[in-house]
């Protein structure tokens, strides 16, 4: 059963508001690694839901509102432009992988992970011109290998879960 | 919500795929890592250069212990040289990411406090086999200036 607008609207809502809990919460649980910029991700969970139950526009909607939202209550102006760099790069990288469709969401999140790290330390760099910034880059790429992991598994579970439970 | 045919499995060969994607990226990752480890530890840092909030650069030799406290308008970072090595002891900065990076020593590692644009990385010494290294153009401070 195709989702009428209104319904569209408000799983991207619904999907929004989850994406901004979950960053919050995972902001009071700090992650015991000693490197900066560590951070599960879950709420790009809510995007690669979006993704793969909505559509390729809902999901850059709730992608969209969970950056400019997130940085309204909780980030500052530099914060948003480390915050949109990655999302849209971990989202381009997203869909790419998505509408090739060769790999599973798994996959398509460890790449998500990576990109969203090559964007911040991209724009750190630039910012902040100095290059040798880029030398942390490979050490959080390893990390986020591990997060994206774990994120796409979780993302797995959800459609999973949802599909089993419509029968 | 539904679910669409394949959403998670993508269809035949997607496991193996997708594991080769991921096992992939994961090494591909780790190498540059050790590549990077390995570049740090074939040369012996000994200045620290530090950029401020200003932009001001401040050049401190890691060689004696010290306590520097450097303050801009976006705000102070207190730096610590003890055994050859550097960190941040102190920030005015919100999550105090710059402190929870420790110490440094090697050229090429940084410590980067975002919120007040405090950024310290390690300079190469300067010892006459050092300057007369025509091989430093794949350096990282020779690219930086």
């Amino acid at each position: 059963m195709p989702l009428n607008p209104t319904q569209r609207l408000a799983r991207i809502a619904l999907l929004a508001a989850l994406a901004l809990v979950l960053g919050y919460l995972e902001n009071m649980v700090p992650i015991p690694v000693p490197i900066p910029g560590v951070r599960l991700g879950l709420g790009n969970v809510c995007v690669l839901l979006a993704l793969y139950l909505l559509d390729t526009r809902s999901a850059l909607a709730v992608m969209v509102l969970k950056v400019s939202i997130s940085t309204l209550l909780f980030g500052s102006p530099m914060a948003l432009i480390y915050s949109a760099a990655g999302g849209l790069l971990s989202f381009g990288g997203m869909w790419l992988l998505k509408r090739w469709g060769k790999v599973n969401i798994v996959a398509v999140s460890i790449v998500a992970a990576v990109l969203h790290n090559v964007a911040q330390v991209l724009v750190a760099t630039a910012l902040l011109a100095t290059p040798a910034i880029l030398l942390n880059l490979p050490l959080l790429a390893v990390v986020a290998c591990a997060t994206g992991a774990l994120t796409g598994i979780v993302a797995a579970q959800v459609i999973r879960a949802l599909s089993a439970g419509r029968h | 919500m539904k679910a669409t045919d394949g959403a998670t499995t993508a269809g035949d060969g997607a496991t193996r795929r997708s594991v080769l994607l991921g096992v992939g990226v994961f090494v591909a990752a780790l190498l540059a890592q050790a590549g990077v480890m390995l570049f740090g530890a074939l040369r012996k840092g000994q200045t620290a250069l530090i950029t401020d909030g200003d932009g001001a650069v401040h050049e401190l030799p890691l060689n004696s212990a010290k306590r520097v406290e450097i303050t801009t308008a976006l705000g102070s970072n207190t730096v610590e040289v003890a055994d050859g090595q550097i960190r941040i002891v102190d920030s005015t900065c919100k999550n105090k990411d710059c402190i929870h990076q420790g110490a440094i020593s090697n050229p090429g590692q940084t410590i980067v406090c975002l919120p007040n644009r405090f950024v310290i990385r390690i300079k190469e010494s300067d010892s006459p086999e050092d300057n007369g290294n025509g091989s430093d153009g794949n350096d990282v401070d020779a690219v930086s200036g």
